[in-house]
């Protein structure tokens, strides 16, 4: 069981914001953008620096983390529909913290910054352009596929564990990956990325 | 072994497969399924692009300001 986040509500599966909640989302179903503006603006300086506290001071880890953290959030609407967002922001931002430090343990010594800043990046406005395509294309998608998708890949959970979490049968989420894959690549392909 | 029937079930583990999500029991029969049928393996490249794109969604580049 992968723990880079608490469990949002287990045995749910509603993947929808439900409108005229008293949580962590403004006005219920809002705009993928707003909704991404809203996060930004009320959670990512406070998340920063308590990510900064976590990483000893690293900038750079420090703001991955809050990406990734509310990039999670972003994905995962209903995990903090109903109560309030922060401690369930912090606790993904922790346990991101604490992945990313034992990942590092395991790898050999990471290049200096120094050596990386003489790697040209061309492709960086690229790369940040082809993941927000990403990110669109994954908000295209219905609720439960997205849902789907969050379990089976972005959490790493097996069949057996998704269907536990999201309380339907292990062949349903198969199908429902499959055809939630189906649906990324056609939205995808309209956003001019083909796999 | 009804082909068709057998299909069905297979394209249905692929999503699962690509992402790696399946079961180790079912990855044997997709993949033996795999090595005799040339449309699944079609459908099967079609959604083999995916998890690269998706891990690019992962950890969206750049700062937060």
């Amino acid at each position: 069981m992968k723990r880079n986040e608490p469990d949002p509500l287990p045995g749910r599966d509603k993947g929808v914001v439900q409108s005229g909640a008293s949580g962590g989302w403004p006005n219920g179903r809002v705009s993928d953008e707003s909704l991404v503006r809203a996060l930004y603006a009320e959670h990512a300086a406070p998340l920063l620096r308590y990510a900064m506290r976590l990483t000893d001071g690293d900038r750079q880890r420090a703001e991955d983390i809050v990406q990734e953290t509310l990039f999670r959030a972003w994905l995962h609407p209903e995990a903090i529909a109903d109560r309030p967002a922060r401690p369930w922001l912090f606790a993904v931002a922790r346990n991101l913290a604490v992945d990313a430090h034992r990942a590092r343990k395991a790898r050999p010594q990471e290049v200096g910054e120094g050596a990386l800043q003489l790697v040209p990046v061309p492709d960086e406005a690229e790369r940040v352009l082809e993941s927000w395509a990403v990110a669109d294309a994954l908000s295209a998608l219905r609720p439960e596929h997205r849902r789907v998708l969050l379990e089976t890949y972005y959490l790493g959970r097996s069949v057996a564990e998704a269907a536990a979490v999201l309380g339907i049968p292990a062949g349903t989420v198969k199908s429902r990956t499959f055809y939630a894959l189906r649906a990324l690549k056609l939205a995808l392909e309209e956003r001019g990325l083909a796999p | 072994m009804s082909t068709t029937a057998g299909c069905r079930e297979i394209r249905h583990s692929l999503g699962v497969y690509v992402l790696g999500a399946i079961d180790p029991a079912d990855r044997a029969l997709v993949e033996e399924h795999l090595a005799s049928c040339p449309e699944c393996r079609e459908e099967l490249a079609g959604l083999a692009g995916l998890p690269a794109l998706l891990a690019v969604g992962r950890v969206p580049p750049g700062r937060t300001c």
